[in-house]
């Protein structure tokens, strides 16, 4: 008994280190590098929501604050770019 | 079922080698097919692992004790709830129980990486097998937990009778699933450096990791806490043990990497001092497995027949061999966008809390190794005792708490020092009128009044930004308080449930201070019938028992304890011997309250003679109670934050 349950363990775990090897992994691909850009949107437009309530309790300055909230729009807008031509 | 349990892990120790060569090959050649099935060996490692270790369960629980591991650590008369515990009460099964954690959690690491962080996910991948792959090869060559005897015996030799308290279900699985967690964030580190990605991919996946396995190793350490206080009886909670020594080590600089991480997301810094530190926490963390696994220093948490201690020592050199010189080799790439512009800068305040956490780990180091470098060296036995720890970390733990409440008040990048004045003020004035009230109150003790009225500055400073925040946001949106208050929290969780940990250390360091300054102890001899005092507690020995069990011998005295001769509870403090183990375990009979705990011990029971020591420790109910603010905070700070923009017209407001 405990033979066959190995034999079956290791036959499952054959099956599942050579599966990537047969499966076409282009549409993947292109799907993760979407969820990648649209990930980035979001960590981009929570980030300048942290900077605008920092700056609103005073833990910010203004010059800081408009210039990083600049550097996030620049990031947002490159971003949607390469969203927009995947 | 043994060797069903013996050949997964086998199985398994062959899936973690062709994963590491799987994902090198995949990070080196590019390769998506590579690298995904090397991360689908990962996967079935763990399974594997599983399987192996619900092997082991399922000796126990039949009292298969063919094994070796299962007649050394349990017994017929063992409690069926204890199965649990045994599983890891020895060195080979803790082996077994530290690697499935980390196949598991290593699983979950990978699984969830976030998408930035995938370039370097194939390097990472092969350093959490790797460091699996370790544990399993030791297991299958020097502590085999599923090793046969060759004459099955009738019973068990039982469970090490130090283990069977509550405590044991949770503090040794919790802190070797830090110890060993601290290894996740490491991986990633690694990671990044082999990948040769020179920005912050790896940096979510780290702080989230390395909040986990920080919030996993505080329970750890305050769970070890209460089981010394309620078990080992001598009255205290902690002993500055060497492996106690051994799981407070990694904890200091994983504490300062989840602050000066916070530095890095935000302003760009510290990019070569965030590995630094993770490579330092997964060094003290290896430290502590060595020690833990017959290192040079006897101590209760060992396992005194464990003598594989050098294999880990050679672990622990590979792993900082390799570590320091990839940083030595990438570390200049690793460039700051900016620098520190301002001394009283939240950023100048994060690096010397990261400083002040790192010169306490050196001391606490220091005082484990200078005994055994005395000894090899200059031939003396030298004992580094409670003093010298306290002398020496109680200023710099002090000075953390004051840094805790001054850096949450400094703005990012300060140039404008009216703003610091402006935070300043509530918290002072409000910590200057506890030193009075302190004062008046006749507490004398300098390092008390420094201490209380530091903790009232930090809270003050908490509330106060709470308070801010919560009218900024309800001016703002036309919200009422609570409800702006509870949006304050949850609009950035990271900040806020880092203030609730802060609200924990508060209460921790206020509960330390009740206790270390203000305890009192007395030994006394009492025959039955007689009555002795201490504060405002009397107790009176009523009478003595002895309970003779399968596997002990019980002895307890029957005490009444009065407060202002007020009856206040009969407490029956004693202890029970096992001669299996020749081993004695006290049990303590403690009252505790919110102003203070009342804690008794007996020995030396002779006739109607018995001596007890009474401690009275103020405060310590507290300590218990910061640990699920702890626990609170952490979870705050790991919940998710959602900010989706699901249209084109949202993202050109935004913009």
């Amino acid at each position: 008994m405990e033979y066959l349950i190995i034999s079956l363990l290791s036959a499952l775990a054959f099956y599942i280190v050579i599966r990537p090897f047969t499966n076409s992994s282009e549409e993947e691909t292109i799907k993760d590098l979407n969820k990648n850009l649209s990930n980035l949107r979001s960590s981009i437009y929570q980030e300048m929501e942290l900077l605008r309530l920092d700056f609103e309790l005073g833990l910010i300055e203004a010059d800081q604050y408009e210039l990083q909230i600049q550097q996030c729009r620049i990031q947002l807008a490159s971003t949607l770019i390469a969203e927009k031509n995947t | 079922m043994g060797n069903l349990g013996f050949m997964t892990l086998m199985l398994a120790g062959v899936l973690a080698f062709y994963s590491i060569i799987s994902s090198i090959a995949g990070g080196k050649f590019q390769s998506a097919a590579l690298t995904r099935s090397a991360t689908n060996a990962s996967y079935i490692t763990s399974l594997i692992l599983s399987i192996s270790t619900i092997c082991l369960i399922y000796a126990f629980v039949t009292h298969d004790f063919s094994l070796s591991y299962v007649a050394n650590n349990s017994s017929l008369s063992l409690d069926p709830k204890l199965t649990w515990v045994a599983l890891y009460a020895g060195n080979a099964g803790s082996l077994l129980f530290l690697a499935w954690v980390f196949s598991v959690l290593s699983s979950i690491a990978i699984w969830k990486c976030p998408n930035l962080a995938k370039p370097g996910l194939p390097y990472t991948t092969a350093t959490l097998m790797f460091i699996l792959l370790f544990y399993i090869v030791v297991m299958s060559t020097m502590a085999n937990p599923f090793e046969k005897l060759a004459i099955t015996p009738a019973d068990g030799r039982g469970m090490n009778p130090l283990l069977t308290h509550p405590g044991m279900f949770f503090h040794p699985p919790m802190l070797m699933t830090g110890l060993i967690g601290v290894g996740i964030p490491f991986s990633f580190a690694i990671g990044q450096l082999l990948s040769g990605e020179q920005g912050n991919e790896w940096l979510i996946a780290a702080r989230y990791w390395g909040l986990i396995i920080w919030c996993i190793l505080t329970i750890g350490l305050m769970l070890g806490s209460w089981w010394a206080y309620t078990i080992l009886g001598w009255g205290g909670y902690w002993a500055w043990d060497p492996v106690e020594n051994a799981g407070l080590l990694p904890w200091l600089p994983l504490t300062a990497f989840i602050h000066s991480i916070i530095v890095q997301q935000r302003r760009n810094m510290f990019k070569s001092w965030n590995i630094a530190l993770i490579i330092f926490a997964w060094g003290f963390a290896m430290y502590g497995m060595f020690m833990n696994r017959g290192g040079p220093v006897p101590s209760v948490h060992s396992f005194g027949q464990s003598t594989m201690g050098w294999i880990f020592l050679i672990f622990l050199g590979f792993n900082l061999i390799v570590a320091l010189t990839l940083f030595y080799n990438k570390h200049k790439k690793l460039k700051d966008a900016s620098q520190i512009d301002s001394f009283l800068s939240r950023e100048a305040s994060f690096l010397v809390n990261n400083l002040l956490f790192l010169l306490i780990a050196f001391v606490t180091l220091w005082g484990v190794l200078y005994p055994l470098i005395s000894d090899v060296f200059k031939g003396v036995v030298v004992t580094v005792g409670q003093p010298y720890y306290d002398t020496l970390t109680g200023p710099i733990f002090l000075s953390l708490v004051v840094l805790m409440g001054i850096g949450p008040l400094l703005p990012w990048k300060n140039l404008n020092n009216k703003i610091i004045m402006k935070r300043f003020i509530a918290p002072l004035i409000i910590s200057i009128v506890t030193l009075i009230i302190c004062i008046i109150l006749e507490i004398n003790n300098i390092a008390a009044l420094i201490s209380f009225s530091t903790c009232t500055f930090v809270l003050t400073g908490i509330l106060r930004e709470w308070a801010t925040g919560t009218i900024v946001r309800s001016k703002r949106n036309n919200e009422i308080f609570p409800i702006a208050f509870i949006k304050l929290l949850l609009s950035n969780k990271p900040r806020y449930g880092g203030y609730i940990a802060h609200f924990g250390v508060v209460i921790l360091a206020f509960s330390v201070t009740g206790s270390s300054f203000f305890s009192l102890q007395q030994d006394f001899s009492l025959s039955i019938g007689q009555q002795a005092k201490l504060g405002e507690y009397n107790i009176q020995y009523i009478s003595n028992e002895t309970i003779t069990n399968s596997d002990s011998v019980e002895t307890k005295a029957i005490i009444d304890l009065y407060k202002n001769g007020s009856f206040v509870s009969k407490l029956e403090p004693g202890y029970v011997f096992y001669p299996g183990f020749n081993m004695a375990s006290a049990r303590a009979g403690i009252i505790s309250t919110p102003i203070e705990d009342f804690y008794l011990i007996a020995s030396e029971f002779r006739d109607d003679q018995a001596m007890f020591r009474i401690h009275i420790n103020p405060l310590v109910f507290w300590m218990w109670v910061s640990g699920p603010i702890f626990i609170l905070g952490t979870v705050i700070a790991l919940l998710p934050t959602k900010t989706k923009y699901s249209n084109d017209i949202d993202d050109q407001k935004k913009l």
